[in-house]
């Protein structure tokens, strides 16, 4: 339970692969753990399926959420999140390109802690990476775990 | 012992006394009392029986001995009659006649077959009885009550003759028989012929006070009549001596009329009592009464106690009551009577009047068989155009009314039978012809009211002439009117006809119109999926070219030449370019999708909180922003954000490279409008291209000059349309801008 991992939802490689980037550019040095899709994410964190053999109880310090995924879609995979027990204290920023009003509410509406829409600039995103790290592993104080 | 034929002789002799008491009677009642005449008829024939039986001896025994039981019979019979007829009871006698002739025949028997005196006596006695009983029956029970006062004591004499003739029948039938000499010596039949004789007398006596009877009671009772219809009269009748005028009696009517008492005039004259009006009155009826006897009817005036004077029809009778002369007037109070006939003369003067002046002509006349006219006003004669003399003149109606016999003929044919079915509706007659020669037709109506309980008819008349005329007239214009109804209606009928097409047309043009909203609103639902799909798949390509080249220019920028380098960053400048026009092209189609919802919002300070923010995100900023205090408006606050958004990002635009950039946020008003307006300084630009201001994609300066994607004015105009408002705006090269803006509603 040291190692705070980061749980990054996030389909499309390039994306993956900038927002990594922009986490080492920013030293946020971290374990970064990424679901390529919603189902995958859900076992993950109940440490089923191909996670099967994790420890259930080592949960994620944040999950950075993109809502348009293959299978299950972002959104859902909030609810099953809010609605796990386990799972239903866990800081999630929504990280997307959509700035559709609907997506704000409907995000907000099921939970979500943060709601960041990914500039073209890279430069700014950059920046949001930092800002983003910098609040939530080192400023935020995470709910303790029940069974520690 | 006396003798029997002198017994005989003496009851001859009572009998002719009391046949002379029984004429005095009939004399004196025969005209009110029937059946008197039998008794004298009775009292002659028992009178002749007794004459016969005392010449016994010396007249033959047929005559002496049946024809005297005969008629002694028969006498009875006739006094039984008698009785009948004075109660009102008159029998039939056959059952006595058949007695009589059977007594009769017993008799013969035992006068010459077998001569036997007791046998004789007994059938006498036997048929006597027989009648007697029937007396005593009829006095005693059968008189009607009121007169059985009178009769009783005729009925108890009768029950004493039955007495005896039982007596004698017993004697008769048991008694020492041999004695066959009639006149022989018998104690019995000497005690039996003095009752007879009593008896008799006794009869005539009670006859006479029968018929006294009888006759005080009907005189009471006439007296109680006349007392009665004396004082119960309705009329005033007063009793006056006519040597002095005395009042003898007056009834209650009297009273009535003229207030005086009975107690008040009895004794007093009328002229005391200051009945007549007038002195002379008096004297003319007292002359009129001496003279004629009586007076009938006679009118005068009479003054009442009270002073009131009363009209009085006064009829007398001059009267002799105890040797007196005396006078019995009666009076008919006629006041009223008189009044009413005041009245109905008032009354028919009046209607008189009006008849004679009524607007139409107006008859009372007969009409079946002849018309005759009892009264026919002015108008009558004028509207049948003839005058009172002709249609006077015996059954001259017609004539003087109708000149062409033929009409006449037929109108009068008409008419009678119309009048003869007494049915009202027929009685009508319209727009009759008066046809004259030389002169104009007239036309008149008329209608004939039948008067109750007579069998004359009020006629009624009216020129109708003029009416005729106008009826004509509107006949003609309602023709003329119809015709041009019809030829108008035609026209309305094709003019409909007509629209009913165009109606069909846009029947069609709706379906077709619903059929194409169907489909733009499946367009747009296609469009909001089109417009997300936008927002991240297209980004997503950008932020990945941005953000590889930045890796790329980071991790091998000294392997690539300046020109290479260069060729990155505008790369990167054009993808960040893309990056906008996606979000602003969102922006525009997100204010044409989104529904309107209008509510009082405060714009002053909606502007203020944009230039707040503005001012946070570009700190350096020193453009000077003047906004009018208290602007509102009835409108969505999501899009008028967004429209007053780009509005000042815009005037802030181009304002940045002025010396004193200064923008102003205001409201006039225009024609009842509100017209809003923001006006800055900056570098305005030509009104020549004012038409391509507010086109998607349209500039006006070079993005060098000015950045900018040209849909921001496009985004505004949309908003404001969608409000249903108007934006213009006013510009000069190089001396700024003024948008302007209404918002509808």
């Amino acid at each position: 339970m040291n190692e705070k991992i980061i749980l990054l939802i996030e389909d499309n490689p390039d994306d993956v692969d900038l927002t990594l980037r922009a986490l080492k550019q920013n030293n946020i040095l971290n374990k970064v753990v990424v679901a390529r899709d919603g189902v995958e994410a859900i076992e993950y964190l109940t440490a089923t399926g191909s996670f099967s053999n994790r420890n259930p109880d080592a949960l994620p310090v944040v999950v950075l959420l993109d809502l348009k995924l293959p299978r299950m879609d972002g959104m859902e995979v909030l609810k099953a999140i809010r609605e796990n027990e386990k799972t239903k204290r866990l800081p999630v920023v929504i990280l997307t390109s959509s700035k559709e009003e609907r997506d704000l509410i409907n995000g907000y509406e099921l939970g979500a802690n943060s709601y960041i829409r990914k500039p073209v600039d890279f430069k700014q995103f950059i920046e949001a990476v930092r800002l983003l790290g910098l609040y939530w592993l080192i400023w935020n104080e995470p709910a303790p775990a029940r069974n520690a | 012992m006396p003798d029997i034929r002198t017994i005989f002789l003496s009851y001859l002799l009572t009998d002719l006394v009391c046949l002379i008491v029984v004429v005095f009677l009939w004399q004196q009642n025969r005209r009110r009392f029937a059946g008197l005449h039998l008794w004298i008829a009775n009292f002659l024939i028992q009178l002749a029986a007794l004459v016969l039986i005392v010449l016994r001896g010396w007249a033959p025994d047929w005559a002496s001995i049946v024809l005297a039981h005969g008629l002694i019979l028969s006498g009875t019979i006739l006094g039984l009659a008698a009785i009948e007829r004075f109660v009102g009871l008159p029998g039939r006698h056959l059952h006595n006649l058949l007695m009589l002739v059977a007594t009769v025949l017993i008799h013969l028997y035992f006068t010459y077959v077998s001569p036997n005196l007791a046998a004789r006596t007994f059938n006498t006695s036997a048929a006597l009885f027989f009648v007697f009983f029937q007396c005593a029956r009829l006095a005693l029970f059968r008189t009607a009550p009121a007169l059985l006062p009178f009769t009783r004591t005729v009925g108890l004499v009768f029950v004493f003759y039955c007495l005896i003739s039982v007596a004698r029948m017993a004697v008769a039938l048991f008694g020492a028989p041999g004695r066959t000499d009639f006149f022989a010596e018998s104690a019995f039949e000497a005690s039996v012929l003095i009752a007879y004789q009593m008896l008799f007398i006794a009869l005539t006596f009670s006859l006479a006070l029968m018929v006294n009877g009888r006759l005080r009671f009907d005189l009471f009772a006439q007296e109680e009549k006349f007392h009665k219809a004396f004082h119960s009269s309705p009329c005033a009748i007063v009793m006056t001596r006519l040597s002095d005028g005395a009042i003898l009696d007056v009834n209650e009517g009297f009273e009535r009329l003229t207030g005086y008492t009975r107690k008040e005039s009895a004794g007093k004259t009328t002229s005391e009592m200051n009945l007549w009006l007038d002195e002379e009155h008096r004297t003319a009826f007292l002359d009129a009464l001496v003279r004629d006897g009586s007076i009938k009817d006679r009118e005068l005036r009479l003054k009442k106690q009270s002073g009131e004077i009363m009209t009085g029809l006064l009829s007398a009778e001059k009267i002799s009551i105890g040797g007196q002369t005396c006078v019995l007037s009666s009076i008919n109070d006629i006041t009223d009577r008189k009044k009413m006939e005041s009245d109905l003369r008032k009354s028919e003067a009046m209607l008189r009047a009006v008849m004679d002046n009524l607007p139409i002509g107006v008859a009372v006349n007969s009409v079946d068989p002849e018309v005759h006219f009892t009264y026919a006003n002015e108008n009558f004669t004028r509207f049948y155009k003839t005058t009172p003399e002709a249609i006077n003149a015996p059954d001259g109606f017609w004539e003087a009314v109708y000149e062409n016999p033929k009409t006449r003929e037929e109108i009068r044919k008409r008419v009678l039978a119309d009048c003869a079915s007494a049915d009202p509706a027929r009685m009508v007659w319209e727009n009759i012809p008066i046809e004259r020669t030389g002169e104009e037709t007239s036309y008149v109506s008329a209608r004939n009211i039948p008067i109750p309980d007579s069998s004359l008819v009020l006629s009624t008349v009216w020129d109708v002439t003029d009416a005729k005329k106008a009826h004509e007239e509107i006949r003609q214009l309602n023709e003329a009117l119809e015709r041009k109804v019809n030829l108008r209606t035609k026209e309305l009928r094709d003019n409909q006809l007509a629209l009913l097409n165009i109606v069909d047309d846009l029947n069609e043009t709706a379906r077709n119109l619903a059929l194409a909203n169907q489909s733009l609103e499946a367009v747009n639902k296609e469009l909001a999926a089109f417009s997300y799909s936008v927002s991240h798949d297209l980004r997503a390509p950008l932020r990945s070219i941005d953000g590889f080249g930045s890796a790329l220019l980071e991790d091998d920028g000294d392997k690539l030449s300046d020109e290479g380098r260069n060729y990155l960053e505008r790369i990167r400048r054009a993808t960040q370019n893309m990056g906008r026009l996606i979000d602003d092209l969102l922006s525009l189609s997100r204010v044409t999708q989104s529904d309107l919802e209008r509510e009082d919002i405060d714009l002053s300070a909606m502007a203020r909180e944009i230039v707040q923010t503005h001012r946070e995100r570009i700190p350096g900023s020193t453009v000077d922003v003047d906004i009018e205090e208290g602007m509102r408006a009835c409108a969505d606050p999501r899009l008028m954000r967004i429209a007053l958004i780009n509005l000042l990002d815009n005037a802030w635009k181009f304002t940045s490279k002025v010396s004193a950039p200064h923008v102003t946020f205001g409201a006039t008003t225009q024609a009842e409008d509100t017209v809003f307006f923001i006006r800055d300084n900056g570098v305005g630009f030509d009104m020549k291209y004012a038409g391509k201001l507010f086109g998607t994609f349209q500039r006006l300066h070079r993005t060098d000059e000015f950045p900018g994607t040209g849909i921001g004015l496009a985004t505004v105009q949309r908003i404001i349309h969608r409000h249903g408002g108007r934006i213009w705006a006013e510009a000069e090269q190089g001396k700024g801008a003024a948008f302007y803006f209404t918002l509808g509603g």
